[in-house]
């Protein structure tokens, strides 16, 4: 999950090398913590939010194969 | 997609404007060379090149087809991609197991995919060909129903000589009637309406 995001994070942006992914997994959850440059920031949401709503959306196909909820944070 | 046409100096010149417009790399670029020879008031004047650059679809689906690959093995699905371009459509089709997983509610999961791989391969310019993600013909079935309702209402429009409106649609769907009546003569297409009102209007074109 964690490599799935860094993956499309880093082809979205102008800086990929200051992309940084953590993820907290628990019994039933994962929570993706996604972490760019400042000026990438609107790379990764989109307009109107449409590509972090994608992000989430391509994230959560992902994770029913573990049986687990998903959440993808932006953080700046 | 429409085709690209630049008048220059030179034909070095026309390329390097052409690159700097569309941000691809030559070998994406199909074109076409003219000559134009000067006359009446500008005879005399410098003779310029006409270049008409057409973006190849086989490029674009090349490029797209790897960025599929590349980010459903990440979501650990097992899937074979294979591209068709018909219709000036880039349309990459996936076949896998649990298809209904990969298309989601009305489509949704689909949809986003689509979304991700067009920015990610940043190929959602304006000149760009519209590059559409299938799983199990689902795209293909909507796309054939946008087909019939985009040729009834173009013949409306071209007996009636009259505007006919389609109802509110998504932007994929907006652009793929517009690419769809893009080769129909005589109707000229636009959007009008604003957010989840946003419909297509069928125009007589004159």
């Amino acid at each position: 999950m964690k490599e799935l995001i860094r993956h499309i994070a880093e082809a979205l942006v102008d800086h990929p090398e200051q992309v940084d992914v953590k993820c907290i997994e628990g019994d039933s959850s994962i929570i993706i913590e996604l972490k760019v440059a400042p000026d990438d920031v609107g790379k990764v949401i989109g307009k109107g939010g449409q590509t972090a709503k994608a992000m989430r959306k391509v994230l959560s196909a992902a994770a029913t194969k573990l049986k687990k909820k998903s959440l993808l944070q932006i953080v700046e | 997609m429409t085709d690209l046409t630049i008048t220059a100096e030179t034909r070095e010149a026309a390329t390097q404007e052409a690159l700097r417009r569309l941000r691809l790399p030559l070998e994406a670029l199909e074109i076409e060379w003219s000559e134009e020879e000067p006359d009446g008031l500008l005879a005399g004047a410098r003779p310029f090149v006409l270049m008409n650059v057409r973006i190849s679809l086989d490029y674009v689906a090349g490029v797209v087809a790897e960025c599929v690959r590349n980010l459903l093995e990440r979501m650990e699905i097992r899937a074979e991609v294979e591209v068709q371009c018909p219709d000036d459509f880039v349309l990459v089709g996936i076949s896998c197991d649990r298809q209904e997983n990969l298309i989601g509610h009305r489509g949704e999961t689909l949809d986003a995919l689509q979304h991700l791989v067009i920015r990610m391969t940043h190929m959602g310019g304006r000149d760009m060909p519209l590059i559409l993600l299938d799983v199990g013909n689902y795209r293909k079935r909507r796309i054939e129903r946008l087909r019939r309702v985009a040729r009834d209402l173009a013949n409306l429009c071209l007996e009636n000589d009259r505007e006919e409106a389609f109802d509110p649609m998504d932007a994929i769907d907006r652009k793929v009637v517009h690419t769809l009546l893009k080769s129909v003569t005589g109707v000229k297409t636009y959007s009008r309406g604003e957010e989840e009102h946003r419909h297509v209007i069928v125009a007589p074109d004159k």
